[in-house]
């Protein structure tokens, strides 16, 4: 049976723009250890209050989710990545809520990726 | 000068984008790459490594790249102080837009920079164009 077709991940965009295959899966374990670290990381931010540090986070995040991702999950991060330069805790708070369990799908399908990649799939 | 042949420092402190960053400089050819994590490394390491050119994040920690061309501008050594230098950062905003060009940049590109862009923006900051001759 073959797997469902990624919803947030892009792996011909990634491809395009990275160059080849190794080089991809490669930054693709990278992304899997920052978006391991990080998706728990806001959320915790958030929940102390160190918004700047939070805003930080996102920031990188909105930097290189673009090489990987499907343009809405992308809007997505700069839209909450902005948000989080001059709202309140309980706004951004809400807003990184909402967009929490996309980059967890996110990481889902870059695990399976990389699942695959092992497996020699 | 030929892009293949350039010296590029890359100032970056998040690894995904350092790493996006150097391999799509060797697409273009360049090989002969050097990378940083902050501000203050990429000043204390330019009269070093000499680089022709210098790609460099804003926001970084402790020293962003704002702060790190500021610096390299002030330089007493002219030859450092004019190296060119790219602006690249997911902060397109006016105010760091704004704050960045009056520091003689070659360009400021917004992340992640595609391969075109980068390659236009390295080969007019090493090959600027000649001045008008005043009469």
């Amino acid at each position: 049976m073959s797997s469902p077709s990624p919803t947030y991940l892009d792996t011909h965009l990634a491809l395009e723009q990275i160059g080849d295959t190794d080089a991809m899966n490669g930054m693709l374990a990278m992304l899997q250890e920052s978006l391991t670290r990080d998706i728990p990381l806001v959320a915790q931010l958030l929940g102390n209050g160190q918004i700047v540090e939070a805003n930080r986070v996102l920031h990188a995040l909105k930097g290189f989710v673009p090489i990987f991702c499907v343009e809405s999950l992308c809007a997505h991060v700069v839209q909450v990545e902005a948000q989080s330069k001059d709202s309140q805790s309980t706004t951004i708070g809400a807003a990184y809520a909402a967009l929490k369990p996309e980059l967890e799908g996110l990481l889902e399908e870059v695990n399976a990726h990389l699942q695959q990649v092992d497996s020699g799939v | 000068m030929d892009i293949k042949r350039a010296r590029v420092l890359v100032v970056e402190d998040e690894k995904i984008m350092s790493t996006f960053i150097m391999g799509n400089l060797r697409r273009l050819g360049i090989l002969d790459l050097f990378a940083v994590e902050n501000g203050a490394v990429a000043l204390r390491e330019v009269p070093t490594i000499k680089p022709d050119l210098i790609l460099t994040d804003v926001h970084m920690q402790p020293m962003g790249g704002i702060e790190f061309v500021r610096k390299l501008r002030a330089s007493a050594h002219s030859q450092l102080a004019n190296i060119p230098v790219i602006f690249l950062s997911a902060d397109s905003s006016a105010s760091t837009v704004g704050e960045a060009l009056p520091l003689g940049v070659a360009g400021y590109l917004v992340k992640p920079p595609n391969l075109t862009a980068l390659n236009t923006k390295i080969e007019l900051a090493l090959n600027p164009p000649a001045a008008p001759k005043a009469r």
